[in-house]
């Protein structure tokens, strides 16, 4: 499904294209959608996690930092390479000065099978941006899950995987005081989303 | 005179290259299955799973479907279907995947996809790796699928099959 914002975007880029004699190397499209800001109440928030080198991880250490935040799997050889490619376009886009740091979190619903080392060993293989994996216990994911007003659900038995799991795939921008400011949706493009990381250090 | 002895001279070669061309022209039209950009994804060395794509074009008027796969160097093969819904990420096994006769399937990420269980060692990129598939029609093929970590630039509009 193409939504109204993608329909904009790529009017918008055929527009600028027909007149314009600019270097067509990714950047943001001026006058492309950017996200407005919104107010998530109490959704949001820090929170304790085991980073993918073992290490006890607080989001409030992050402060002045921006975070992307996405939950996935890495039993997942299809969606979750897609949207890492994805983010490294957009940081191609952005191309951030030193002192506009981004922190890339990706939060797993599948502790199970994930454990730091297994998470480690994905990102290092699949990322070419800064990606930190985050797991825990069960309990530890849940209350994550739930305070960002994410969901999962595992699926068990009909495949050889034993289990799968589904899942939200809202990727979250948290502004340098660690609030909450904007849920990505998985089909918005590259262009909006760094369009927003753009708007947040303005 | 002239025109009937050059007549004569040329209507053998003519001939000739006419039914060569009829033959190619028939080889390159033979099966109404066609196969391409098979690639199975370059996964870390201590996954024992991994995802398969391809695209599968059905040029004949009947309907087919693939409706199994096998490779020597998985356990399992399942067809799976990633579905976004209300922004929830599915992704379940699938007993077929439809090719309409004259329509294309298209087995990429995000949408049907094939999943590779069980596997022997983990495939490196850019090695090769031979899947059978199996379909409705009860016909079978074989494909070779290259090893790769990401899916090559993807053109945004898919241009229609004119071939």
């Amino acid at each position: 499904m193409i939504h109204f914002r993608s329909i904009m975007l790529m009017l918008s880029v055929t527009f600028i294209g027909g007149c314009a004699s600019e270097p067509s190397a990714p950047a943001i499209v001026p006058g492309a959608d950017i996200p407005k800001f919104q107010d998530y109440g109490d959704f949001g928030g820090d929170f304790q996690l085991t980073d993918h080198n073992g290490e006890v991880f607080r989001l409030e250490d992050q402060r002045g930092s921006v975070t992307l935040i996405f939950f996935g799997y890495t039993f997942c050889p299809d969606a979750c390479p897609t949207l890492m490619s994805k983010l490294t376009t957009v940081f191609n886009m952005l191309d951030l000065p030193e002192e506009h740091p981004v922190k890339t979190l990706y939060i797993t619903i599948d502790p199970e099978r994930d454990s730091p080392e297994q998470m480690k060993e994905y990102l290092q293989y699949f990322s070419t941006i800064d990606v930190l994996g985050l797991t825990g216990t069960e309990d530890e994911i849940d209350d994550v899950v739930m305070q960002y007003g994410a969901s999962y659900e595992k699926v068990e038995g009909g495949t050889a995987a034993g289990y799968l799991m589904n899942h939200s795939t809202w990727l979250y921008l948290i502004d340098q005081q660690g609030k909450l400011r904007y849920r990505f949706r998985h089909a918005d493009e590259p262009e909006f989303v760094a369009a927003g990381l753009k708007k947040i250090f303005e | 005179m002239i025109a009937n002895t050059m007549y004569k001279a040329l209507r053998l070669p003519s001939l000739v290259i006419i039914t060569l061309f009829l033959f190619v022209a028939s080889c390159r039209n033979q099966d109404p299955i066609q196969i391409t950009d098979a690639w199975i994804r370059a996964m870390p060395p201590s996954q024992t799973m991994t995802a398969g794509f391809l695209r599968i074009e059905n040029t004949s008027p009947q309907d087919n479907a693939l409706v199994a796969v096998e490779t020597a160097m998985a356990d399992t093969v399942e067809m799976h279907e990633m579905v976004y819904e209300n922004e929830m990420m599915k992704m379940q096994p699938v007993p077929r995947i439809a090719i309409p006769a004259g329509q294309t399937a298209q087995l990429k990420p995000g949408g049907y996809h094939l999943m590779l269980f069980g596997l022997k060692s983990q495939p490196a990129e850019n090695d090769s790796v031979f899947l059978t598939l199996y379909f409705e029609d009860q016909s079978t093929r074989i494909a070779k699928a290259f090893v790769r970590k990401t899916a090559q630039q993807e053109p945004k509009t898919q241009p229609a099959a004119t071939e």
